[in-house]
């Protein structure tokens, strides 16, 4: 796609889905309009698709497709992650027999797969919970059956009321009664409750998963190991970005370590109601798959970071979801947010967000 | 005297009453501890047929005790106070159904208990099909009735649940209508549940101008025997519950409280079902009730749950609530006339 008067302007995309740093950025006006030397700096909430063919680009958003798509030659480099504790626990109906995790050896475990995607991005967020709870009880993926399935996405749309694809087609402010990680979880519900599966990992509301007699076999907010507690979000820039742009780049990150600041001096509740209003959807819905949404604004790149990162690239290539091998090192720029946080720290920094 | 000479008073655990005050008030203690020497009355909560009681009263849904008396049963009822306890329809969005019109050709769950000589809960979950049918200008032979055989656990006093049995059959029918097995479902949903499970409301009983849809009243039914052998104790049971009603005119929301805590009932399930509490608590024998308890009767009758008609008048009887209402103003130094029907408010 190719976006009139951004041909040497800097395009900047979000996830329309998960919040981040740049969510919040982006509700609180602390991306800059234009880059340093007046060219415009468009921000899209939605996907990726919307920059393409574009030179100066970033995107926020989940870390598997970027680490996917560098490892298929994409000239791109990691500039921050946040950590997300958003992990999903696994449901069985009460009284099912299934009273731990062990017990799951044999069963039917449903499984969200998106069959259109090159890389199947969301289907690798059910796949962590399930590897974890898996993993507890001495377990792999071979001793359980994993039950695929779809989604009619025309249909889940036209219930949201927005096109995924393109969020800035819906006003700001409006909120969807459902997102894509809901509709995943209701038809999970219904698979479970007709007997077509036996297990389902999802986030629900308390209320609704008692009402129907759902019990947690696991939950990873039980979990110690923070890699199967949490996921990560990624901000990935365009090569060319990295390279030629560098002062417009650290402009923009400074701006998002700023968004950080506000989030941890404002609060829970302030900080998920502009975030749900950038992602166009109701506080609790987005709420259900962010139990830290605080922790979740903070960018950084720290080594323990990219050790994490490190631990979700074997996972992806332990299930042939990555096939090549990269090195993170290679791809991963920690002075970008070095210089920021210093930018920042400047007045300098707030006058440019 | 043994113990089978002492008045068996139950009430219902899954419907709130006055019965339900009056025992957590302590009402019925009171009442009770001031009988002749000799006179007992158990109070007890949940699930008793009374079979081989000989004195015994019940204050509950009607339906059973209507059935009883048309199969002959030596009872009379007492009293009968207001329960609006109708359940909404709901199918799924993506289905066809959005409205009553829509069920002609549908299918319905008939739920079916096993094992009971009258199957009480039937006619629970089909009064508001048939009612949103005939609002529709239609009736149960326009929708295909798809039959469900389910167990239900009796319940006594009022041990903590896990589960009710309505909490199950919404379960149940939830399961039907994901499977496809039916097109309706009649249950009291959280609105929570609704949305998530994009569920559709096509029918609600709360809005129907007609009160035949969405109340159902409680019945105080009382055995022969003890009604013509045990008068003073029936006539103190009416008084503790007539007690019962004026405290809950004065304290509604505690009420709601006391009513939940007693029937081991979530508060909320209770505020969710828009129970109000006042009004429940009061018991009479108004020409309102009697004329709700015929259409009540009629619709039994209509669907084949009741085989055989009965006289509703002279199944009632008046003379005791009258008599609790003139002792209670006795003991107060009160005196007014009591009016046949009122109860004492």
């Amino acid at each position: 796609m190719h976006i009139a008067g951004t041909d040497r302007g800097i395009v900047f995309t979000r996830c329309p889905a998960l919040p981040n740093a740049a969510t919040l950025a982006h509700q609180l006006g602390m991306i800059p309009a234009q880059d340093r030397s007046g060219l415009p700096l468009s921000q899209f909430i939605g996907a990726d698709k919307i920059a393409e063919g574009v030179r100066y680009w970033l995107r926020y958003a989940g870390y598997s497709k970027p680490l996917w798509a560098f490892g298929n030659g994409e000239d791109t480099r990691l500039v921050a992650i946040s950590r997300h504790r958003s992990a999903c626990p696994v449901y069985v109906l009460q009284n099912s027999g299934i009273d731990s995790t062990s017990d799951l050896r044999g069963k039917r475990l449903c499984i969200f797969r998106d069959a259109g995607l090159k890389l199947d991005y969301n289907r690798i967020i059910y796949l962590q919970t399930y590897a974890a709870a898996l993993s507890g009880a001495g377990l792999r993926f071979e001793d359980v059956q994993l039950v695929d399935f779809g989604m009619d996405r025309d249909t889940f749309m036209r219930r949201a009321g927005v096109d995924y694809g393109r969020l800035n087609d819906t006003p700001e402010g409006y909120g969807a009664p459902i997102n894509l990680f809901t509709e995943i979880a209701r038809i999970s519900v219904e698979l479970l409750l007709t007997g077509k599966v036996d297990a389902f990992a999802s986030n629900l509301p308390q209320g609704v998963a008692e009402f129907l007699g759902l019990h947690k076999v696991y939950d990873p907010a039980l979990e110690n190991d923070v890699n199967a507690a949490h996921d990560l979000r990624c901000l990935v820039v365009s090569g060319p970005l990295a390279r030629e742009r560098r002062d417009d780049l650290v402009a923009i990150v400074s701006g998002l370590l700023r968004a950080g600041d506000w989030a941890r001096q404002s609060g829970v509740e302030k900080t998920s109601q502009t975030l749900a209003r950038d992602l166009r959807v109701e506080r609790d819905v987005m709420m259900l798959d962010t139990s830290d949404i605080i922790k979740g604004m903070a960018i950084d790149l720290s080594p323990d970071d990219i050790a994490m990162l490190e631990q979700k690239k074997r996972f992806l290539i332990e299930n042939g979801l990555l096939r090549n091998d990269i090195a993170l090192a290679d791809w991963a720029d920690p002075t970008i947010v070095r210089d920021a946080r210093a930018l920042a720290n400047t007045a300098e920094g707030a006058l440019a967000s | 005297m043994t113990e089978t000479d002492a008045v068996e008073f139950s009430r219902c655990h899954l419907a709130p009453t006055a019965s339900s005050l009056a025992a957590a008030l302590g009402y019925f203690d009171e009442e009770f501890s001031a009988l002749p020497d000799g006179i007992r009355i158990n109070a007890k909560l949940g699930d008793h047929s009374h079979e081989g009681d000989r004195y015994w009263m019940r204050h509950a849904a009607n339906a059973k005790a209507m059935w009883a008396r048309s199969h002959g049963a030596d009872t009379r009822a007492l009293a009968f106070s207001w329960y609006e306890s109708a359940m909404p329809l709901y199918a799924r969005c993506s289905s066809g159904v959005s409205t009553p019109v829509d069920l002609k050709g549908s299918r319905i769950a008939s739920i079916h208990v096993a094992g009971q000589k009258f199957d009480y809960d039937r006619t629970v979950y089909l009064r508001p099909f048939v009612t949103s049918l005939s609002s529709a200008g239609l009736s149960l032979s326009d929708v295909e009735e798809v039959a469900f055989s389910v167990e239900r656990e009796q319940v006594r006093d009022g041990s903590p649940r896990q589960s009710s049995f309505p909490l199950q059959m919404a379960r149940k029918q939830i399961e039907w209508l994901l499977s496809g097995k039916v097109d309706a479902i009649a249950s009291i949903l959280p609105p929570q549940v609704v949305s998530f499970l994009d569920l559709r409301c096509i029918y609600d009983p709360a809005k129907d101008p007609d009160p035949l849809a969405r109340v159902d009243l409680r019945a105080l039914v009382v055995s022969g025997d003890a009604l013509r052998e045990r008068r003073d104790a029936v006539v103190a049971a009416v008084m503790a519950i007539l007690r019962a009603g004026e405290w809950a005119a004065q304290h509604g929301q505690e009420a709601i409280s006391l009513m939940a805590a007693d029937a081991h009932i979530p508060e909320e399930i209770l505020k969710a079902r828009k129970l109000d509490a006042v009004r429940a608590a009061q018991i009479d024998t108004s020409a309102e009730s009697i004329s709700l308890m015929e259409g009540r009767k009629d619709f039994l009758l209509d669907a084949g749950v009741l085989e055989q008609d009965f006289d509703l008048a002279e199944w009632t009887d008046p003379s005791v609530l009258e008599e609790a209402i003139v002792k209670l103003q006795s003991r107060r130094g009160t005196s007014t006339v009591v009016q046949r029907g009122a109860a004492a408010r």
